[in-house]
């Protein structure tokens, strides 16, 4: 596929193959594309060119909003939440194109209840896994950074996609949040495709399958993650020759 | 808590007639100014659906409210309509007039609808003068003594109760949609369109439905409002009324059900306080607009909720508290 905005091309010709379980990571510099990616999958993005099928489904026919119910579900770099609903609620609406009540809701039928009740059991178990079950009253944002990252990636969870897309999700993450996200992406990943952007090779290492490299919108390098780290192109654009990391860890 | 504050208050509006009893003569007209209160806090509560909800703005909510109204009234005068078919027609006409107007202002992204409803709002009261042959231009409608279900309501007490349970049901309607799918979906939509749509809410669609869900609402309250008055004319739906379900909305600080009631009662209140002199109450509805968005941007609400949290210093779970209350 190939993403342009006018005359910038943000993604180019891109060919990217995921299969249906396992976690796979987009890595790269600044710029490169990766987020734009995680747009044009999750149908955020429009100016798409090419093709992009999921089990079959033409992705790119799709609106935005129906992504979901086909199987795509995202997070975002900057846990965008719903600041004026509860933590709970923020899941709720994860749900909602796996709910059907419409209107009549308001006049709580017996059907809108039922409905209501699974949905709120189903966002506590993705919450409970999370450790976030206790704060499930709390407001998005008088949550901790962290806390907020994890929401963003429950959010998506709960509607059990088949294709989960996460935009950095351990960025900004403390040391105690990591390992809790990080299980419970391994688990997502045993039941869908996981395609994430992360930068730490240190923790790609422990779960991805597979690494895909891009630099200015191309694929650059393919494979296991520890071959990646010495690949040369993978060191020229993205980790850097010894001696240039030697410099930046100085300059940390 | 704030649920037994309601019902408290909730209590007092149905004593207050008894109580109007000891002030003779003078309780029709107290009656009068209390329900079509009553009626006010209704179209305030459908624009903060809207408005505070959704983070859609309408400027010209009194359009719909007038739409109901002149609906109400013309089927009364003509077939005898009561009071209960007057809402529903009167609800639904200006629910579709809002999906003829959001269709298409919805779709664009910013403060499209507002513009829209301002000539709406402007142009509805202007319609309704010149179209003498339907709406009896500026002498208006008189309607026939209201039923409802068989019952004669035409009374100022019934009438006020009639206004009253109205409110009730409306709150309770719109308090009960916040807790579903379809009133998450609206906040969803306010708070970041993008991540909605990523969701799986139809973003535009969900907008319109929201403005149908408001004018419907509004349009219900105007076809009440003709029958509590009993007359309907231009001049009571033009550009400045819908001014005022603005400022009630934004007095009462947006997205909370007891604050646009708050809003609705400080702003009729001001405007009847100074009725007497033509032209001073919209200043200073004007002064209490800019004052509220520049020093209380959260208004009513957010002084409630302060007070609210000053008196339960928990930290920063106190909503897990909340909702296990």
């Amino acid at each position: 596929m190939t993403v342009r905005f006018g005359g910038l091309t943000a993604v180019h010709d891109l060919d990217l193959d995921v299969p249906d379980r396992g976690i796979f990571a987009l890595v790269g510099p600044n710029g490169a594309g990766k987020t734009t990616l995680i747009n044009a999958l999750s149908r955020v993005c429009r100016q798409v060119e090419g093709s992009i099928r999921l089990d079959g489904v033409d992705v790119l026919s799709l609106a935005p909003h129906q992504a979901v119910r086909a199987g795509i579900a995202r997070s975002f770099q900057r846990a965008e939440l719903f600041p004026t609903l509860t933590v709970l609620e923020n899941l709720l609406v994860g749900l909602h194109s796996a709910m059907k009540t419409g209107l009549s809701g308001a006049l709580m039928t017996p059907a809108a209840r039922a409905e209501e009740k699974a949905a709120r059991q189903r966002a506590e178990r993705v919450l409970r896994e999370l450790d976030l079950w206790e704060l499930r009253g709390a407001a998005p944002g008088d949550l901790p950074y962290g806390h907020q990252k994890l929401l963003d990636v429950a959010r998506a969870l709960v509607s059990a996609p088949k294709l989960l897309l996460l935009d950095e999700p351990f960025a900004g993450l403390t040391d105690a949040e990591t390992p809790r996200l990080l299980d419970c992406i391994s688990a997502a990943g045993k039941r869908c495709a996981v395609l994430m952007i992360e930068h730490h090779f240190e923790l790609l290492e422990g779960v991805a399958e597979r690494m895909t490299v891009i630099d200015f919108g191309r694929k650059v390098a393919e494979g296991a993650p520890a071959a990646m780290r010495d690949d040369p192109e993978v060191v020229r654009c993205y980790l850097g020759t010894g001696r240039e990391r030697a410099t930046a860890e100085a300059a940390c | 808590m704030p649920q037994r504050a309601a019902l408290v208050l909730v209590a007092l509006c149905a004593l207050l007639p008894l109580a109007l009893q000891t002030i003779g003569e003078r309780q029709v007209y107290w009656l009068f100014v209390v329900s079509e209160f009553f009626v006010f806090a209704i179209v305030a509560v459908s624009l903060d659906l809207l408005m505070g909800r959704t983070g859609q703005i309408s400027l010209g909510h009194a359009g719909f409210v007038a739409l109901g109204a002149y609906s109400a009234a013309i089927l009364n005068q003509r077939f005898g309509l009561d009071l209960l078919a007057g809402m529903v027609v009167g609800g639904v006409l200006a629910g579709v007039a809002s999906l003829v107007l959001g269709f298409p202002a919805t779709r664009l992204r910013g403060h499209y609808l507002g513009i829209v409803t301002l000539g709406f709002g402007i142009a509805v009261d202007q319609i309704a003068l010149k179209w003498d042959s339907l709406t009896g231009g500026d002498q208006g409608i008189h309607l026939h003594r209201p039923m409802l279900l068989g019952l004669d309501v035409g009374t100022p007490v019934r009438m006020y109760y009639v206004a009253l349970i109205a409110l009730v049901v409306t709150a309770l309607l719109v308090y009960c949609l916040g807790q579903t799918r379809i009133g998450r979906a609206f906040a969803a939509i306010k708070d970041s369109e993008i991540a909605a749509a990523a969701m799986g809410v139809p973003v535009a669609r969900t907008k319109v439905l929201a403005f149908i869900c408001s004018a419907f609402l509004a349009g219900a309250a105007g076809a009440i409002y003709a029958f509590l008055a009993g007359f309907v004319a231009p001049e009571n739906f033009g550009i400045e009324s819908s001014l005022l379900f603005f400022a009630m909305v934004v007095v009462g600080g947006m997205g909370s059900i007891g604050g646009a009631i708050g809003g609705a009662v400080v702003v009729d209140a001001v405007k009847n306080a100074a009725a007497t002199v033509s032209g001073l109450s919209l200043a200073i509805l004007g002064g209490m607009i800019v004052l509220v968005v520049l020093f209380f941007p959260g208004g009513l609400k957010a002084l409630l909720q302060r007070r609210r949290r000053a008196a339960a210093p928990v930290s920063g779970l106190d909503g897990v508290a909340r909702q296990d209350a």
